[in-house]
C-alpha cells in the first residue's frame, strides 16, 4: 500500500500501519449472506446456467465480487489490462472455479449461529442493501454524469465502498463494535472514530485490501476516497459518485450497517464536494441529474427489497 | 399487418436502398426486413456473402438462411429488435461457403417501426476458438494428473481439479496464502535452485518428489515442468504436471524384493553345492583326526583345516541371509573384485558345465562407496541373463576398469570422477535395437514360459541410479551382448579390514547359564567356557532354564541365550528373568534376528546380542564385556 493511500495519520492511535495490515493480510475468506450463496450455488449446479446469470448473482455480493475480480486479475496479472467486468471474470475463470469459490464461501447466517458473535446477520443484512443501493445509484449518477463509456466499473465502485466494514468485522471486531454503538451525525465522523480506535478507517481498510488483490486503480481510489472526494489524486468523479449515492440510499431509509448516523436531509447530497466535482460546473446537467435521480429513488427500496 | 408497417413497407418497396442508409456500400453484410421477416433490403456485401441479390431475394423470408438448429429461436425474435439489455444475436447462416456463424445487430428504422435492421459480421472463427477452448478446458479438468499453470515467474493460474483434490488447496487458496506451489517436494533450496535453472533455459524439468499430504502421510509425485511459449517463442507460462506414484513406488519395492528372492533360487543351487564341499573337507578331517588320534600335529592340522571351512561355511550363510533380508541400504566401501570373484565362484557351480566364465580384472581398483547387497544382486541378475542368452552355452566374461568420468558413454556423469567400469560379456544370441530399447522396462521379457519376470535388469537400473551411476548396453544380434556399469568410486573411503582371529579370549571365574537346545553346540559352550574358567550350567531347552533361573538357590551371574528353542522361547526366558533377577547380565545368541524380535528384547532392556555363526573368541570377548559392565554398573 503506497503511504499515499494513508494519509493524516491518527498518531495516538492504538496500532501500528504494519500491525493493521498484518491484521488485514491474516483476514480468512469474506462472508457471503445465505441467499446469495443459495441462488449461486444452484446456478453453478446446473449445467444450462448462463454466464450472465451467474455474474449478476456475482453482482449483489460485496465479498464475492472483490473474490472473484481478485481471482480473474491475479489469474491475468500483468498479463492485460484489469478486468472489471464480473461477466468476464466469470467466463475467464470458467464455471468450474465458480464452484468452488461458491463452495468455499463462508456464509454469515452460519457464522453468526455458531460464533456467537456481536454482529447478527440484519446488521449484515443492511451492509448488503446499502452496498447494492449505492451500487446501482452510483451508475445512475456517472451515466448521467458523463459521457463516458458504459463499464462496470461504474457499479462496483459503489458496491464495494464499504468492503472495509467486512474486513474490519474479522480484523478489528471490537472496534467496529464500539463504532457501530455510538451514534454519530455524518458519515465522516464514523470514519474518524475508526481512525481513533484503529488508525485506518474502513475506507482505507478496503482499498488496502482492494489494492493487495490487484483491483483496478479507478475501483482502489474510489473506496479510498468516497468519503472525501475532493481529496482524490486521480479518477475524481469516481468516489465523488459513490458520494453522493451514498447519501441518497440512506436518504431512502437504507443506512449503512455497522453504525449509527443520523438519517439524511433531502438535497443534502448537492452540497456535497461529491456533487460539486460531478455537477458544479453545469448547472443544465445538475438539473437533469436530479430529475433522473427523483426518478430511481422512487423506485429502490422496492428493488432493494426484492434482491435481498 | 397494420396500417403503418405497411406504409413502411410500401415505402421500402418503392426505394429498398434507402433503407440501408450509410450500410450500402459498407463491407460489413447489412440487410432489412419487416415484421414477417421478409427480406426488404440487403447491401452488396450481403449479396456476396449469401448469394441473394435484390433480384433474388425479392419476397423471401431471411430464416430460409438460417441453421434449423436455431430457426425457432430465430422465429420467436423475428418480429421485434433485440431490447436493451439483449446482446447481439448469433445463428448459424448458410452463405456461399456453407455454415457460417454470424452475430447480428440488430436495430428498428422508421419513425413507427415495423422494419428492422441488422449489420451483421462473421464470428465462425471466434466462436470455434471457444468452442474449441471449452472443450479442451473440459478435458483437462478431467485428467486424471494433477495439473497446474503458472506464469513465466512460477506464479498460479489455473489448476485442474485433480490437484485441488490431491492438495487440498482451491486456486483461491493458493492465491490467498501465496502457496509456493513449484517449490513444494523440493527438500532444499539448492534442489529448487537447480529445478529454476533448467526451466529458465527452456528445458523440460522432470523428478521424482515426496511431500506431505494434508493428512500426514506422505506422497510420491513423479513431477513433470515444461515451457509453454508464445508465437515469438518467448515463454509465456509453465506447465506442471503432477503424478501420484505412491502406489506404483511401494509396489516397485515389493517387486525388487520379489525379484531378489528369484535371484536367490540361483543362488541356492550354487550354495548347497558349496555346503556340500566344505562338509566332504570336514567330514574327511574329522576321519582323519579319529583314526590317527595319537598323531598329534596331524589332528591339530586337521582341525586348523575343519576351523577353516566352517569359517567359509559361515561366510556363505552370512552372505545368504545378507542377500535375502529387506535391508536398510547401507553404502559402505566395498573391493569390487572381491565380490565379483566370489559370486563367479558361485555362481560356475550351477550354471550349465557349457558355460565358461573368465575374469578379467583390473588389480588395484580403488573401493566403492556402494550397497553390497545391491551390487550382487547387479551381477547375478546380468550373469543369469548372459546365461539365458546362451542356450548353447558360451562364457561369460566379466571385466573390471576404471574409467574417468569425462570419458563415459552418453551419460551426463561427474567429469571430474572416476568410476568402476564393471562388464559383463556374453557370447549369445545379442538383441535387435527394438528389444534393446525396451530391456530396462519392468516385465519385460523375451524369455518363454515363466523362467522370468522380466524384472532383472529394471533392477539393475534402478540400482545403479540409485549409486549415481550408469549404465550402457553394446549388442547385435548374433553378435552376444556386453552390459557396461559404471558407478562412482569412493574418494577417501577404506575397506573396512577383517578382524585378525586369535583363538584366545579372556576367562573369569563367574557362573555362566549356558541355554541351547543344539545339543553339540551346547556341549562345545559348556567345554570351552569350562577350560577358561567359568563354572557352567547348562539348560536344553526354555523351560530347564526357567527352572533354574527360578531357583534362588542357583547362582548365575550371565545366560547365554539362544532364541528359537522347542517350549518356552528365548523371549519367554527372557521375560522370566526380568521378572526374577532383573539385574542378570544376558547375552542373547541368534542365528537370524528380526527388527521385531530385536525391538521386543530391547522394550524389556536388552542390549546384548552377537549373530550366528560367530567365532568362540568373539563370543569369549562379547561375554567378558557383559560381565565386566555388570560390575562397573
Amino acid at each position: 500500500m503506497p503511504n499515499s493511500l494513508v494519509s493524516s495519520r491518527n498518531a495516538s492511535a492504538p496500532y501500528t500501519d504494519e500491525q493493521i495490515r498484518r491484521k488485514i493480510d491474516a483476514c480468512p475468506k469474506l462472508a457471503s449472506l445465505q441467499s446469495i450463496n443459495k441462488q449461486l450455488t444452484s446456478l453453478v449446479n446446473s449445467e444450462q446456467s448462463l454466464t450472465s446469470q451467474i455474474a449478476e448473482i456475482i453482482r449483489l455480493d460485496p465479498s464475492l465480487s472483490s473474490r472473484i475480480l481478485r481471482m480473474v486479475n491475479s489469474v491475468y496479472f500483468g498479463l492485460s489490462a484489469n478486468i472489471t467486468d464480473i461477466e468476464e471474470a466469470v467466463f475467464f475463470l470458467g464455471l468450474r472455479q465458480i464452484r468452488e469459490l461458491s463452495r468455499a464461501t463462508p456464509v454469515i447466517e452460519e457464522l453468526t449461529r455458531m460464533q456467537n458473535t456481536q454482529f447478527g446477520p440484519d446488521l449484515w443484512k443492511c451492509l448488503w442493501s446499502h452496498s447494492i443501493g449505492t451500487a446501482i445509484l452510483t451508475r445512475e449518477i456517472l451515466s448521467s454524469a458523463s459521457a463516458r463509456a458504459e463499464d462496470e466499473t461504474n457499479y462496483l465502485v459503489g458496491l464495494l465502498h464499504n468492503l472495509g466494514k467486512i474486513i474490519m468485522a474479522y480484523a478489528f471486531p471490537d472496534e467496529l463494535m464500539a463504532v457501530a454503538s455510538t451514534p454519530l451525525h455524518t458519515p465522516g465522523e464514523v470514519c474518524a472514530l475508526e481512525r481513533e480506535h484503529i488508525g485506518w478507517d474502513h475506507a482505507w481498510i478496503g482499498a488496502y485490501y482492494l489494492e493487495r488483490h490487484h483491483l483496478s486503480k479507478e475501483i482502489v481510489c474510489a473506496v479510498r476516497y468516497h468519503n472525501e472526494p475532493d481529496q482524490a489524486p486521480e479518477y475524481p468523479q469516481y468516489p465523488a459518485a459513490v458520494q453522493v449515492a451514498d447519501y441518497l440510499v440512506r436518504h431512502v431509509g437504507v443506512a449503512s450497517g455497522f453504525e449509527q448516523v443520523e438519517p439524511v436531509a433531502d438535497e443534502a447530497w448537492t452540497r456535497l464536494p461529491g456533487w460539486q466535482i460531478l455537477f458544479g460546473a453545469n448547472e443544465t446537467e445538475a438539473k437533469i441529474a436530479r430529475a433522473s435521480l427523483a426518478n430511481t429513488l422512487q423506485r429502490l427500496p422496492e428493488i432493494l427489497s426484492g434482491l435481498i | 399487418m397494420n396500417d403503418w408497417a405497411s406504409s413502411t413497407v410500401a415505402q421500402a418497396a418503392d426505394a429498398p436502398e434507402a433503407l440501408l442508409g450509410e450500410w450500402v456500400g459498407s463491407r460489413v453484410a447489412v440487410y432489412c426486413r419487416d415484421q414477417n421477416g421478409r427480406l426488404l433490403a440487403a447491401n452488396a456485401a450481403f449479396v456476396r456473402r449469401f448469394g441473394k441479390s435484390a433480384d433474388e431475394s425479392a419476397g423471401m423470408t431471411v430464416s430460409e438462411l438460417v441453421h434449423p438448429e436455431e430457426l425457432a429461436e430465430f422465429n420467436s425474435s423475428v418480429a421485434r429488435p433485440p431490447s436493451e439489455h439483449e446482446s447481439a444475436r448469433t445463428h448459424r447462416w448458410m452463405t456461399k461457403q456453407g455454415w457460417r456463424w454470424y452475430t447480428w445487430e440488430e436495430t428498428q428504422i422508421g419513425k413507427e417501426g415495423g422494419v428492422i435492421r441488422a449489420v451483421g459480421r462473421d464470428i465462425t472463427r471466434q466462436r470455434l476458438a471457444e468452442e474449441l477452448y471449452l472443450k479442451l478446458s473440459r478435458a483437462v479438468d478431467q485428467s486424471p494428473v494433477s495439473m497446474v499453470i503458472t506464469d513465466a515467474d512460477g506464479r498460479v493460474q489455473y489448476v485442474n481439479p485433480k490437484y485441488v483434490q490431491v492438495s487440498g488447496h482451491s486456486l483461491e487458496d493458493i492465491l490467498d496464502r501465496d502457496l509456493p506451489v513449484l517449490r513444494e517436494g523440493h527438500e532444499s533450496e539448492e534442489s529448487y535452485r537447480q529445478f529454476w535453472k533448467t526451466v529458465r533455459s527452456g528445458k523440460e524439468w522432470r523428478g521424482e518428489l515426496a511431500h506431505q499430504k494434508p493428512d500426514g502421510s506422505l506422497m510420491w509425485e513423479s513431477i513433470q515442468v515444461s515451457c509453454l511459449r508464445n508465437a515469438a517463442g518467448e515463454t509465456t507460462n509453465l506447465l506442471c504436471m503432477r503424478e501420484d506414484i505412491t502406489e506404483r513406488r511401494r509396489l516397485q519395492e515389493e517387486l525388487r524384493q520379489a525379484q531378489k528372492m528369484e535371484s536367490l533360487g540361483t543362488l541356492a543351487g550354487g550354495i548347497a553345492h558349496d555346503f556340500n564341499n566344505i562338509l566332504a573337507v570336514m567330514n574327511g578331517y574329522a576321519e582323519i583326526s579319529l583314526l590317527h588320534t595319537g598323531d598329534a600335529a596331524l589332528v591339530q592340522k586337521s582341525l586348523r583345516e575343519i576351523k577353516r571351512a566352517v569359517q567359509r561355511a559361515s561366510g556363505l550363510v552370512r552372505q545368504i541371509l545378507t542377500f535375502s533380508r529387506k535391508a536398510d541400504v547401507q553404502f559402505s566401501a566395498l573391493d569390487l573384485n572381491q565380490l565379483v570373484r566370489d559370486l563367479v565362484t558361485l555362481l560356475a557351480e550351477t550354471f550349465p558345465r557349457t558355460v565358461n566364465f573368465g575374469l578379467d580384472l583390473q588389480e588395484g581398483l580403488p573401493p566403492l562407496l556402494a550397497d553390497q547387497n545391491q551390487i550382487q544382486q547387479i551381477v547375478l541378475n546380468l550373469c543369469v541373463n548372459a546365461r539365458d542368452a546362451m542356450p548353447e552355452g558360451g562364457t561369460i566374461t566379466v571385466r573390471t576398469s576404471i574409467c574417468p568420468g569425462g570419458g563415459l558413454p552418453n551419460v551426463d556423469a561427474a567429469r571430474d570422477r572416476n568410476y568402476a567400469c564393471l562388464q559383463v560379456t556374453d557370447t549369445g544370441t545379442g538383441m535387435t535395437p527394438e528389444v534393446r530399447a525396451r530391456i530396462f522396462e519392468p516385465f519385460f521379457t523375451t524369455k518363454e514360459g515363466n523362467r522370468g519376470t522380466g524384472l532383472g535388469l529394471a533392477v539393475v537400473y534402478g540400482i545403479v541410479a540409485s549409486h549415481r551411476g550408469t549404465i550402457d548396453v553394446q549388442s547385435a544380434p548374433g553378435a552376444g551382448s556386453t552390459f557396461g556399469i559404471y558407478l562412482p568410486l569412493a574418494e577417501n573411503a577404506v575397506v573396512a579390514p577383517v578382524a585378525p582371529a586369535s583363538s584366545e579370549f579372556l576367562g573369569g571365574t563367574e557362573s555362566v547359564l549356558i541355554v541351547d537346545d543344539e545339543d553339540g553346540l551346547r556341549k562345545l559352550l559348556d567345554t570351552a567356557f569350562s577350560r577358561k574358567g567359568y563354572r557352567t550350567i547348562c539348560a536344553c531347552d526354555g523351560l530347564e532354564a526357567i527352572d533354574f533361573i527360578s531357583n534362588p538357590q542357583c547362582a548365575i551371574d550371565a545366560v547365554l541365550l539362544d532364541l528359537n528353542m522347542p517350549g518356552a522361547s528365548g523371549l519367554a526366558v527372557m521375560k522370566v528373568i526380568k521378572a526374577c533377577r532383573p539385574r542378570l547380565k544376558v547375552l542373547v545368541l541368534s542365528g537370524h534376528l528380526s527388527p521385531e524380535a530385536r525391538t521386543e528384547f530391547e522394550r524389556l532392556g536388552q542390549r546384548d546380542f552377537l549373530l550366528k555363526p560367530y567365532t568362540l573368541h568373539d563370543l569369549g570377548g562379547m561375554l567378558r564385556k557383559v560381565l565386566d559392565n555388570n560390575k562397573s554398573n
